[in-house]
């Protein structure tokens, strides 16, 4: 069973560790702009090479996956 | 995000990048032929070489000629297949990815050099292999990575590679040019443009990024998989090739009498 004083005791604990910055305070993920890579053909081996390079391309931008959809999209996130 | 935006044998996407923001965000990537040779197939473009930056090549891929159960068994060779088709002019067809691609010009310039009448099959994607399979045409001619389990498996049998050299995927396959048609030698190069309008130092970064993923072993090995050789040139030869394969390809497509329909 959980008492009044665990609770009270989590709580402070909690505050001890926001206030000696152990815990990562959040913050805002940074504005990116998403680079777009158009290929002409329905799915195939140009889309999957464009994905292919841009997965690499950590000088350029950051990567991510988005979703999966229609497009197979890759993000490519430019670096603020 | 790398986007698929297919109509028009690709002119969509070619014309979305050309209005799109000059800022590094947008580009395209495509087979060569968007610049060198759509130029001489088609009446109304609606853009120029020079709407475009080229950045970097990518990739590159010979073509290959491939024949099926339609053409006897003992047919081996090129020159076997040639034969056969001088034999067989109604039987002599080959199937491609459309009208007016390298691809089609590549089977009318083997029919123009060896003297027969090669008819063109126009097909939209691999729909020409399937065909080809079936016995309903002689042979294709595509990229190698079209048909390459099917030749490995037997299915198919190769002829020849257009590209200068054998296919690390085809070892076995002679290039067009140990054949006798040097003339047939030819690369699908795949490459990467920006608008023309984009700041050179945005360009170079562009150009440095992908020269650092070209040289992963990731890139190196994921092109393996998909049948491509990796390929990359400066940006100086980059524009170079597009303007010598521009002059080769419009002299091609004039030779051929090709009748551009839209």
């Amino acid at each position: 069973m959980i008492t009044r004083r665990d609770l009270l005791t989590v709580s402070a604990a909690g505050v001890a560790l926001s206030a000696t910055d152990l815990v990562q305070r959040s913050s805002a993920q940074p504005l990116a702009r998403t680079a777009h890579i158009l290929t002409g053909f329905t799915p195939g081996l140009q889309d999957a090479l464009g994905r292919l390079v841009a997965g690499q391309m950590k000088d350029y931008a950051e990567t991510s996956w988005s979703r999966p959809g229609p497009v197979q999209p890759v993000v490519l996130r430019s670096k603020p | 995000m790398v986007e698929t935006r297919p109509g028009a044998a690709g002119r969509v996407a070619v014309e979305a990048v050309k209005t799109a923001n000059a800022d590094g965000t947008v580009m395209l990537l495509a087979p060569l032929g968007f610049m060198m040779l759509f130029p001489h197939v088609y009446k109304t473009l609606r853009y120029e070489p020079r709407d475009f930056t080229p950045v970097s090549t990518l990739a590159s891929t010979p073509t290959l000629l491939t024949v099926g159960p339609k053409v006897p068994g003992d047919v081996r060779t090129l020159a076997d297949f040639v034969a056969w088709c001088r034999a067989n002019p109604k039987l002599a067809t080959y199937g491609t990815a459309g009208a007016g691609t390298t691809l089609h010009f590549l089977g009318a310039m083997l029919g123009r050099t060896a003297g027969f009448d090669f008819l063109h099959v126009p097909y939209q994607g691999n729909g020409s292999i399937q065909d080809l399979l079936k016995g309903e045409i002689a042979s294709a001619i595509m990229p190698v990575g079209s048909s390459l389990g099917l030749v490995r498996s037997g299915d198919l049998r190769a002829l020849a590679t257009t590209g200068p050299h054998r296919s690390p995927f085809l070892p076995a396959v002679p290039t067009v040019g140990e054949a006798g048609y040097s003339s047939l030698e030819d690369l699908t190069w795949y490459g990467v443009f920006v608008p023309a309008k984009t700041p050179a130092n945005i360009v170079e970064k562009l150009n440095a990024a992908i020269q650092g993923a070209l040289r992963t072993d990731e890139v190196k090995s994921g092109m393996a998989k998909l049948a491509v050789e990796l390929d990359s040139i400066s940006m100086g030869d980059f524009a170079r090739l597009i303007v010598s394969q521009s002059e080769r390809w419009k002299a091609i497509v004039q030779a051929t009498g090709f009748v551009p329909t839209d």
